[in-house]
């Protein structure tokens, strides 16, 4: 049976404009499995990603790996991705 | 050196030196600006002040850091450049790192600005052809505001919830995220239908984003209007039951309708003169729903007595010359269960980073916008229990700035 699907809205907030990507995803799909695209979407290195919702909560490795149903059911919608914009 | 020219108050470049000479690890920060004829022109510098590592050779500073001022920021004016120091060098470069986070944040805003300074020197690089860094050329010189237009939405909806949901007090933020959730794919959804009103009257298609700027933010909004049947379409999706013990439709007397009142004001600054207003459509969209409604609604608080879910109302302060937006009741029992915490760690900050311009040479258009802060940090301060404490080091730091009292 096919899984429902979720949009997930993203929002990038580096630059003189916020940028958002809605991404429909199938609801039991892990969180983690998207960030590669997502990033690329923005032109972010993967690995320099981090992800948070509006309130504030910055998703941990154990969230990303989750089912998108229940990380949105937790966390809402519509989250920052983030640049940690390394420097050394 | 390849000549492309990048604005920047001299003063902000002496407060980035004088950062780096107090830490003996690197410091880290953004530049807040605009673009305009591709030249960068930087307003602000923005400090981190909570980082993930920090040593003497690197610098990742916390996501949150990061988040909490861009949210802020109103569409047009964000950060658009990081600064850093090389405390340990006596030369200055810009390290490997450095390039990878360069490309990074180039390929998310393409005239992106790097800083280099070991506290003495300063350099500034931008990303060039064939991903190669090259240093750039700087012309000190405080850059203009541009003017604005003010979009607001003033919206009323019923939220249907099982009694057996409403009951729950530990499902209320689950109710929270659910209204969002509901909310957000709905206003996705019908947005290509809304309409933009200014005084009542509806702007045509053609109109040019010229007949609405303005740099007064006490003036008539623009208001994002939702039309009627797409509002009905809307409320009825608005319905909310508990998937474990509620069993298909709820009907009408089984619930409770929980009272919403959609309010937020926000500002778009604007560069192109001659864009028709319905080009920055898409901006208002971005900036309303993918920052400021997700944000009101996860600082909501609900009031089972009343049935009502506030929102917090949206405050602006002028910071360099351009306004900044907080979210915030005025009510302080309200502000107590979510925002204090939050925005006296966030004021609190740019108080602490203020300190870095006592004992160099301000500009007195600088200081005129320290003062301007100041003051208005103080009215919103007014709204919290930690108000007086955060009187007295406003006025402390008039003191040691030597700033008026407006």
């Amino acid at each position: 049976m096919a899984s429902e699907l979720n949009t997930i809205y993203f929002v990038n907030k580096f630059g003189t404009e916020k940028k958002d990507i809605p991404f429909p995803v199938s609801s039991n799909i892990k969180l983690m499995d998207i960030i590669p695209e997502i990033s690329k979407k923005f032109g972010l290195i993967a690995q320099n990603v981090c992800i948070a919702n509006m309130g504030g909560q910055v998703l941990t490795h154990t969230d990303l790996l989750r089912p998108v149903k229940e990380i949105v059911e937790k966390f809402g919608n519509t989250f920052d991705i983030i640049d940690r914009g390394i420097v050394g | 050196m390849v000549i492309k020219k990048l604005l920047i108050s001299h003063s902000q470049i002496e407060v980035i030196k004088k950062q780096a000479r107090s830490s003996h690890e690197e410091i880290y920060g953004w530049l807040i600006g605009y673009l305009k004829n591709n030249i960068p022109h930087i307003l602000a510098i923005s400090e981190c002040k909570r980082f993930e590592q920090q040593t003497v050779i690197s610098a990742i500073p916390h996501a949150l850091e990061f988040q909490e001022l861009s949210s802020t920021m109103p569409q047009g004016i964000g950060p658009i450049g990081i600064y850093h120091s090389h405390p340990a060098s006596s030369t200055l470069f810009h390290s490997q790192t450095d390039d990878n986070t360069l490309i990074s944040l180039t390929n998310q805003f393409q005239n992106c600005v790097s800083i280099v300074t070991n506290g003495e020197e300063i350099n500034f690089y931008q990303m060039g052809k064939e991903r190669k860094t090259r240093e750039i050329k700087v012309e000190y010189d405080e850059p203009k505001v541009p003017d604005f237009i003010i979009v607001a939405i003033d919206e009323k909806f019923d939220i249907h919830i099982s009694e057996n949901l409403f009951k729950d007090s530990n499902r209320m933020n689950s109710i929270k995220i659910k209204i969002q959730n509901i909310l957000i794919d709905s206003f996705q959804k019908h947005w290509d239908e809304f309409g933009l009103l200014k005084n009542n009257l509806n702007i045509t298609e053609k109109a040019t984003v010229n007949d609405f700027l303005t740099n007064d933010i006490s003036e008539e909004p623009i208001y994002i209007k939702i039309p009627q049947l797409t509002k009905e379409i809307m409320s009825n999706l608005l319905i909310l039951k508990n998937q474990d013990t509620d069993n298909g439709i709820i009907e009408e007397k089984e619930g409770t309708d929980l009272h919403l009142h959609i309010k937020a004001k926000f500002l778009i600054y604007v560069i192109n003169l001659s864009r028709e207003l319905q080009d920055f459509k898409k901006m208002i969209r971005v900036e309303f729903l993918g920052n400021i409604l997700p944000q009101k609604l996860q600082l909501s608080i609900l009031e089972s007595q009343s049935s009502m879910l506030c929102i917090p109302e949206d405050y602006f302060l002028n910071y360099f010359g351009f306004f900044i937006r907080l979210s915030s009741f005025k009510d302080k029992k309200l502000n107590k269960l979510t925002t204090s915490k939050s925005n006296y760690e966030f004021l609190s900050k740019f108080l602490s980073s203020f300190n870095s311009y006592i004992k160099i040479n301000i500009s007195p258009k600088i200081k005129a916008y320290l003062a301007r802060f100041l003051y208005d940090l103080e009215k919103i301060s007014l709204y919290y229990d930690w108000g007086d404490n955060l009187k007295k080091r406003i006025n402390l730091l008039r003191n040691n700035l030597d700033l008026k009292i407006l």
